[in-house]
């Protein structure tokens, strides 16, 4: 299967999904014009994945912020994660930074609205 | 609401397709001045003059603002009335650069000489004048000699217009306008309205009593938010309270971008206002743009409907419309404004102004405390 990468941009994320490699990677900024139009090659990608997905797949979360017009799309993607872990064994890494206190609690939300093993990653500031 | 309503809407209530104005008041730092001018290129991008007048416009620009970080005093008392404010303005074919700052009283003398010379100097006068200082190895410490004025006064093709107000015994505060010349006939342009010392000083005395950093009125796009969005992103430190702002804000604009309606009924572009307001508290943005009034008590049900819930039932509410497949456009769901709830944990407040028989004015505030 074609891996799907779109580098970060100011608006839209880092999008690494690579089947081959085992990396499956949303990160930086999701505040897009259109969240349904960005979105919708990487559902359709995932979906895609879902019919012969790898033995393993571990998703890393490491979203800098997203928007809640994102955050639809991104409950889309871990409710198509969640629908294939019979056949995959599927967690997720949920990045945030230390001092992002909503970013934690939206991490510590999805992983109670979501039947999949979360781990939730702090990073630490960085000292300038 | 603090803010009167009626006094935000008289600002804007004139604003027409391709107008804006950007006001920017706090610390001026190169890192600020190149996310200011960034933020002209995008505005200069879609409007119609040539591309030798947005050269102009965006040198002058650039030549102001670099102005204030070379020639401002430091007050360093803490005084947020004594910083600089920068405003771009732009209504039909006028396009004005107004800045004020601070600065010494012991050059104040010397300034005023320079910008008396400059100003009665005609076009062939400046030219001259400007090659020489070029052609002058001695620069003050500060840089730029008086270059910079009077490269402002030569591609303006306009007179500095400026005041000088006396702050205290050692400072003064420093006023200038440049209004760039454009297209158009005399009797046109004299007809629209342009931006004098006497507005810049209203702005800056309505900016320091109401405390607003920053406010921008115009063309409400995905470009114009993402400006607007790094200059809070370089103007403060990554902190949990710029964090939370950064999302409130984001949620605000987007609610602009997307479903502002024009007074008109075009729908290529959105007119919309915006206020970043800062006490020793907390931040308070502030929105408004136009609505069709059959949409008005929805949304004010709405917003009180969400106001009146616990951050338990909040999240339920969002979690509802989260996993809600049919409900695609999160804006009219209202999952912004819940989010928004969720994040502050303070109400948010909004007042709605008649406009005509099937339009209002709507602004709304948020207030985001900080976190210590």
């Amino acid at each position: 299967m074609e891996p799907l990468i779109k580098e970060a941009t100011v608006d839209t994320p880092k999008v690494v999904l690579d089947a081959e490699k085992g990396i499956f990677m949303l990160a930086q900024m999701s505040l897009p014009e259109d969240a349904v139009d960005f979105y919708t090659p990487v559902i359709n990608w995932i979906t895609e994945y879902a019919r012969n997905p790898n033995e393993k797949t571990v998703f890393d979360m490491k979203l800098d912020y997203f928007n809640t017009a994102s955050s639809k799309q991104l409950i889309q993607i871990l409710l198509l994660l969640q629908s294939l872990k019979d056949r995959s064994e599927v967690s997720i890494n949920w990045y945030y930074k230390e001092i992002d206190e909503d970013m934690q609690t939206i991490g510590e939300e999805y992983s109670q609205i979501i039947d999949l093993p979360f781990t939730l990653i702090p990073i630490p500031k960085k000292d300038k | 609401m603090n803010q009167p309503i009626d006094f935000i809407y008289r600002h804007f209530s004139d604003i027409e397709k391709d107008d804006m104005e950007y006001i920017y008041r706090g610390e001026i730092t190169p890192v600020i001045v190149m996310d200011i001018l960034d933020f002209a290129k995008n505005n200069l991008a879609k409007a119609e003059d040539t591309k030798k007048l947005k050269t102009r416009i965006y040198y002058i620009m650039g030549e102001g603002l670099q102005n204030i970080t070379r020639h401002q005093a430091d007050s360093s008392d803490g005084d947020t009335d004594k910083e600089a404010i920068i405003v771009i303005h732009k209504k039909a074919r006028k396009y004005i650069i107004a800045t004020g700052n601070l600065m010494l009283k012991s050059e104040e003398a010397a300034l005023r000489r320079k910008l008396e010379y400059i100003n009665h100097l005609d076009a062939s006068g400046l030219k001259e004048f400007s090659q020489k200082i070029r052609n002058d190895t001695k620069i003050t410490a500060k840089g730029g000699a008086s270059l910079g004025l009077i490269e402002m006064a030569k591609r303006s093709g306009n007179k500095l217009d400026y005041l000088i107000q006396s702050v205290d015994e050692n400072l003064s505060y420093f006023y200038l306008t440049t209004e760039i010349e454009t297209s158009g006939t005399n009797e046109q342009k004299s007809q629209e309205g342009g931006y004098s010392i006497k507005q810049l000083i209203e702005d800056h005395e309505n900016f320091n009593k109401n405390n607003y950093t920053l406010s921008f009125k115009g063309d409400f796009n995905q470009e114009n938010l993402l400006s607007l969005l790094s200059i809070l992103k370089s103007g403060m430190n990554e902190t949990p309270t710029r964090i939370k702002l950064y999302a409130v804000m984001v949620e605000l604009l987007q609610n602009i971008v997307k479903h502002a309606d024009n007074i008109d009924g075009t729908a290529d572009w959105r007119a919309g206002v915006f206020y970043i307001c800062e006490s020793e508290e907390n931040f308070a943005l502030l929105a408004g743009n136009y609505i069709r009034k059959k949409y008005s008590e929805a949304l004010a049900e709405r917003i009180n409907r969400l106001n009146a819930m616990d951050y338990k039932a909040l999240t339920k509410e969002y979690n509802k419309i989260l996993l809600n497949s049919e409900a695609n456009d999160p804006v009219s769901t209202g999952l912004g404004f819940i989010d928004i709830r969720r994040k502050t944990g303070t109400q948010i407040e909004f007042s709605m102004r008649e406009v005509n028989s099937d339009t209002d004015f709507f602004i709304i505030k948020t207030t985001v405390n900080k976190i210590n």
